[in-house]
Parts: structure tokens; sequence; C-alpha cells
């Protein structure tokens, strides 16, 4: 009955991908829903994207090891994200209205004025990124294995087939829509196995009562305050700017839309992670002795719930799969066709054109990474703390300060990401030192490298900052000052 | 370690937080929003 809900759930997914590949007509449609995405699914688009193997298994398993305050982790997120929509979004927007930008290569090469920038985000995009997909496909897979017993390589394939098929065939449309659907499974399926899963713990006060007797700690502070603030302010640095998550402000109506589907994202995300809570500390209760925190997701699905309780909330962890590749892969996709093909190489397309050829690198950049995925590899969430390390290192600065610091030049910007990535790729190599994690140092190293070489270089044109700077654009638009003097 | 129903009285100040930071949110966009429509509807 379980693997009927998740089959179900499967189709459904990929009759959405037909079903909205009718909408595309342009090269805006397939990648940013030709920017008229509203609040409900923009929201749940949003929400959606955060959510990933590591919120489904990874986070459980930190609540089965810590018990409940790990939860504080989400404030971090919150507060990244409310930057994001109030000083990007509407920059991001207006970008989007006078230039059709439909990347983040496409606001750094533009406003730094510089087809090498432009570049160099797409293969740091492509590198960081493709990372993630792998990852997931191993977390996806490893679900499969656990609970069905799947072989690893057919669970890789099937879990990469519906979301390729979807992403390919329907474009951001396909994926803002089953990011709906995913939500609204994830959040139902979380929300109704956490009340079983707390009942059959005896409730919520013999729940404490029993975690409290195994640890103390969990219902208290499980994770030690200083490596709690350490981590928020690690996912704090290291959202900013989140290329993933930024892109989505191309796709959304307009700016008051951004505001609000950001703050439904926010409920969205608070279902999610006050069920996660639940979900760990009640196996923890239920299965002590599980061999790994990670298998506490699949063994409340399998051996706890009810089958079709535990299809939904094992269609949930897939669901949290599926939306994040999904977006990886179309933002990686976009990285290459419009990015490299048509602003790099100049290549001159009509839309349909435009679009096809798209779909072909979509479907390129999906099938790539089956093959690393095939190979066991051992801790998913860190990879995710990797990847997230070498992308907020090169985008956080060059984004924020681009769209609100005038004098960044390309020299600068080219410093700050090759300089952030370098640092962060190193400290990781050597296994962070002295127990810093990588970001403290390498985006110092990143807004340094910014800053010092911006100052000793020649400022960008005002055509580069006009998109991005109310003034430019108004200085730029009136009539020469000097030619109206001269009259 | 003071507890309400068993858990730790910081568990609960994160559930109060997450409430009051998007009840915050809420009213501080929807301000933004409305002084945006407005300052839309004087230029025009």
């Amino acid at each position: 009955m379980a693997a009927a809900v998740l089959v179900i759930y499967l189709l459904i997914v990929i009759g959405i991908g037909f079903y909205m590949r009718r909408r595309i007509r342009t090269e805006k449609d397939y990648l940013a829903a030709g920017g008229t995405l509203g609040v409900l699914v923009g929201g749940a688009t949003l929400a959606a994207t955060q959510m990933s193997a590591g919120t489904a298994i990874g986070t459980v398993g930190f609540h089965y090891q810590t018990g409940y305050n790990f939860t504080w982790i989400w404030l971090a997120i919150w507060l990244s994200w409310v930057i994001m929509a109030l000083l990007m979004g509407p920059k991001m927007k207006a970008f989007y209205n006078s230039h059709g930008a439909l990347t983040i290569p496409d606001l750094l090469g533009t406003r730094y004025e510089s087809k090498a920038v432009r570049v160099i985000a797409v293969v740091i995009l492509l590198f960081a990124f493709g990372l993630t997909i792998v990852a997931e496909l191993v977390g996806g897979s490893y679900i499969l294995n656990v609970a069905f017993g799947v072989p690893t390589t057919l669970g890789v394939l099937l879990i990469a087939g519906v979301f390729i098929a979807y992403t390919v065939l329907g474009g951001l449309f396909a994926i803002a829509y089953t990011d709906l659907l995913q939500m609204l499974v994830f959040a139902v399926g979380f929300a109704i196995a956490v009340p079983y899963a707390v009942g059959q713990a005896g409730g919520f006060v013999a729940l404490n009562e029993a975690l409290s007797s195994i640890e103390p700690t969990l219902v208290g502070n499980g994770m030690p305050l200083g490596t709690l603030l350490a981590s928020a302010i690690s996912f704090f640095i290291l959202l900013l700017g989140y290329p993933i998550i930024a892109i989505r402000f191309y796709s959304l109506k307009d700016n008051k839309t951004i505001r609000r589907a950001v703050g439904l994202s926010f409920v969205f995300q608070a279902i999610v992670a006050i069920s996660v809570a639940f979900l760990g500390v009640s196996a923890r209760v239920l299965y002590p002795g599980l061999e790994t925190p990670d298998l506490a997701s699949p063994t409340v699905a399998m051996d706890l719930l009810p089958p079709i309780l535990g299809g939904l909330l094992l269609a949930a962890i897939l669901a949290a799969i599926q939306s994040t590749v999904s977006a990886v892969l179309l933002m990686l996709g976009s990285a290459i066709s419009h990015d490299i093909i048509k602003h790099v190489m100049g290549r001159s397309m009509s839309e349909r054109q435009t679009v096809n050829v798209t779909r072909v690198v979509v479907l390129i950049m999906g099938i790539l990474p089956i093959p690393f995925a095939l190979f066991p590899l051992p801790l998913i969430q860190q990879i995710w703390i990797n990847a997230a390390a070498l992308i907020g290192s090169s985008f956080a600065v060059v984004t924020l300060l681009g769209l609100y610091w005038k004098r960044g030049t390309t020299a600068g910007a080219i410093a700050s990401m090759v300089g952030g990535i370098g640092t962060a790729a190193l400290w990781l190599i050597l296994g962070n030192p002295f127990g810093v994690n990588a970001v403290y140092v390498s985006v110092p190293v990143s807004l340094l490298g910014m800053v010092l070489v911006s100052l000793a270089t020649r400022p960008v044109s005002r055509e580069a900052l006009s998109p991005f700077f109310r003034d430019e654009r108004e200085a730029a638009s009136a009539p020469d000052a000097s030619l109206e003097g001269a009259r | 370690m003071s507890t309400i129903l068993g858990l730790g009285l910081s568990n609960w100040l994160i559930w109060i937080s997450m409430a009051l930071f998007i009840l915050v949110y809420f009213v501080v966009t929807e301000r933004m929003n409305k002084r945006e429509e407005a300052s839309r509807e004087d230029e025009e």
C-alpha cells in the first residue's frame, strides 16, 4: 500500500510536467514561468526549494540525536531570506522587467559589465550545485532501498527519471506547480505522521518524560549553545544571495507578491520545522537503538505508521528531494543555455529554438550526475554543507554589494568570487583548521577582495549600473545637462 | 531546568519566536506594500 501511494504521487508529478508543457512558449515561460507566479504557488515553490533530503532525513536525524533545540536554526535561515526578499527581490524584479533577466550570472555579468564574471559564476554553479544533485539522488535512493529494498541503481534511475521528465517538459511552470503539490504532500505527510508518532510515544508529556529519562538535555539544550550559534551564523551567511532561492524572485509577479510569497513560505517552513523536530524526537523514544540517525524518517514511515500514512511520509521525503533537484537542474540548464550559449557565445536563436536547446541542455545536465550517484557516498548532509560553503563564499558578497555599492568593479567581483571559493575549498580540504567553519574565513576574504580590488580599479559604466540603481537610470535617461547649458 | 509539560522553557521560546517572527514580518511587509501602492498612485 505504501508503495502504491508513492507510485501514484510520482505519476501525478509527471502528469503535471506534461500538462504544463502547453504553457511554454518562450524562454521566459520556461525559465521564469513568464514572471507570473502568485503568492500561493510562489510561497510553495520558495519553501519547497529550501526543503531537501537534508531536511527530510538529515534534520530529522539531528533532532533524533540532540532533541528539539536545533529548530533555532530556522530563524537564522529566515533572517537571511528577509534580507533577500526586501533588499534583493525588488531590484531583481526590476532587472527582470527592464532587461528580461533570467539567471544569477545574468545579474552579475550585467552589473559587473563582464563576460568573465558571467562565466565564473556559471562554472561555480555547475560545480557546487552539481554536487548537490548527486547528494540528493543518493539520499533518495537510500530511502527507497531502506523502505522497499529497491536496488540503489534502480532507485537513482527512478528518482532521476521523474524529476528530469517534468523539468524538461514543463520548465519552471512544472517545477512551481509540482512544488505546490510537493509542499502540500510534505506538510500534510509530516503533519499527519507527527501526531500519530507522538501518540505512539504516549502523548506529548510522556514523550518528553521519556526523552528526559534517556538524556535530560534532549528536552533542554541538546545541541550545545556554542555549536548551535556557530551553525546558525553559518546558515545565515551562506543563504545571503543563495542563487537557487534568489532566482525565484524573477518568476514572481511583482514586489508585493515577492514579500507575501516569502511570508507564506515561512508558514510552510514553520510547519515542516516543527514536524521534523517532533518526528526526530519521537523516533528517539520509539527506536532508541537506530544504527544511524538518518534512519529515523524511513523507520517511522515503514515500521510505525499505517501503510497509507507511511507511503505519504515517504512521498513527502521524495517530494523534498525532487523539488530541490528540479530547481537546481533548471538553474544549471539555464546557466549553460542562456548564459553560455546565448550571451557568451552570442548565438542568435528564435524563442522556439531557445526553449528546445534549453530542454536538451536540461536533459543532459540531469543525466550527467547519475553515474556519480551510483557509487555509495557517505554523509549526504556533509556534501550539502560543503557545497553551500562554496556557493555562499562566492555569491553572497558579489550579489549584495553589487546591488547596493556602485563602486564594486569587474576586477573586484572576480577577486571576490575566486578568492571566496578558493579559500572555502582550501579550508574544507584542510579539514576546517582550528575547528573554524570555512565560511568564517572565506566570506571575509571574499568581502576584502571585493572592497580592496574595487577601490583600486576603474568603476563600471553608468549603463551597467542603471538597471540596479534608480538614480543612475534617471541620470542616464535625462537630457545631457551640459548640452542643455550649451544651447 | 524549568519545564512546561515536560519540555524545557527554552524550547517553548523557539516556537514563540517563530510565530512572532512571521507575525512581525507580515505586519512590516504589508505596510511596505501599502506605502508602495500609495506612492505609485501619487506618481500616476
